[in-house]
């Protein structure tokens, strides 16, 4: 079981949280602030399988908007790893 | 301190910080391998100083607005990405800038006939600092 910690601009929230729900993972918001330019960024923390971890990150480059400047990132994402999770 | 997350978003504002031109991105002359998340909660007086001594190593700062600690007040949880070998540096970096402080609240005086106010000192602050491992990091 691993966590994915994504940290992606705030217009891109809706489609990415939408596009990860539609296939089957769940995902938490967190509304965050800081690295771009100290403008709102969201901060999601999804749970996954191991072997959908490649899948979640394919979702998360898929959905958010590339920048007009090369330069500019889209996101950040950190995969940790996860002891024990459960869903009640 | 900030009652909505517009507030939260200005209140992290630097008045005294030049427009940043970057972008979520390490610095170019700084690109090492993440290894670490390290997640650090500070009190809200604490939060500037400690975001720019963080950057000042070329390290990016996420905020997260929260709540905790023994009188539930608001902090403010930092997340950043650390590469291998810097663990020291920004451990020094949090030590200088986020202070313990002492904070008084009332608590009413146990058996008393009438509420007497008593106040309490309690020691609040310092810094709460986690460091995960971390299994992958991407920025894109």
């Amino acid at each position: 079981m691993k966590m994915i910690i994504a940290i992606i601009h705030d217009h891109d929230n809706e489609p990415v949280s939408h596009a990860l729900t539609a296939s089957g993972f769940r995902v938490t918001r967190v509304a965050s602030t800081g690295g771009f330019l100290r403008r709102g960024s969201s901060t999601l923390m999804i749970g996954v399988e191991d072997e959908k971890v490649e899948e979640a990150i394919q979702i998360l480059h898929k959905n958010t908007t590339p920048s007009d400047d090369p330069g500019q990132k889209r996101g950040t994402l950190f995969v940790l790893d996860v002891k024990n999770f459960t869903q009640i | 301190m900030f009652r909505t997350l517009a507030d939260f978003h200005s209140s992290m504002q630097d008045p005294q910080e030049k427009p940043r031109t970057g972008n979520l991105g390490t610095p170019a002359d700084q690109r090492l391998v993440v290894r670490y998340l390290v997640g650090v909660v500070v009190q809200v007086q604490d939060v500037r100083a400690a975001t720019r001594a963080i950057e000042e190593l070329g390290l990016i700062v996420t905020h997260l607005p929260s709540t905790g600690a023994f009188l539930g007040r608001r902090n403010v949880t930092l997340l950043v990405g650390l590469p291998e070998g810097m663990q020291q540096a920004i451990y020094d970096a949090i030590h200088e800038t986020c202070h313990q402080r002492v904070e008084y609240v009332s608590t009413p005086v146990e058996g008393a006939p009438m509420p007497i106010p008593l106040s309490t000192p309690i020691t609040v602050g310092g810094a709460t600092i986690f460091t995960l491992e971390i299994d992958r990091y991407e920025e894109f």
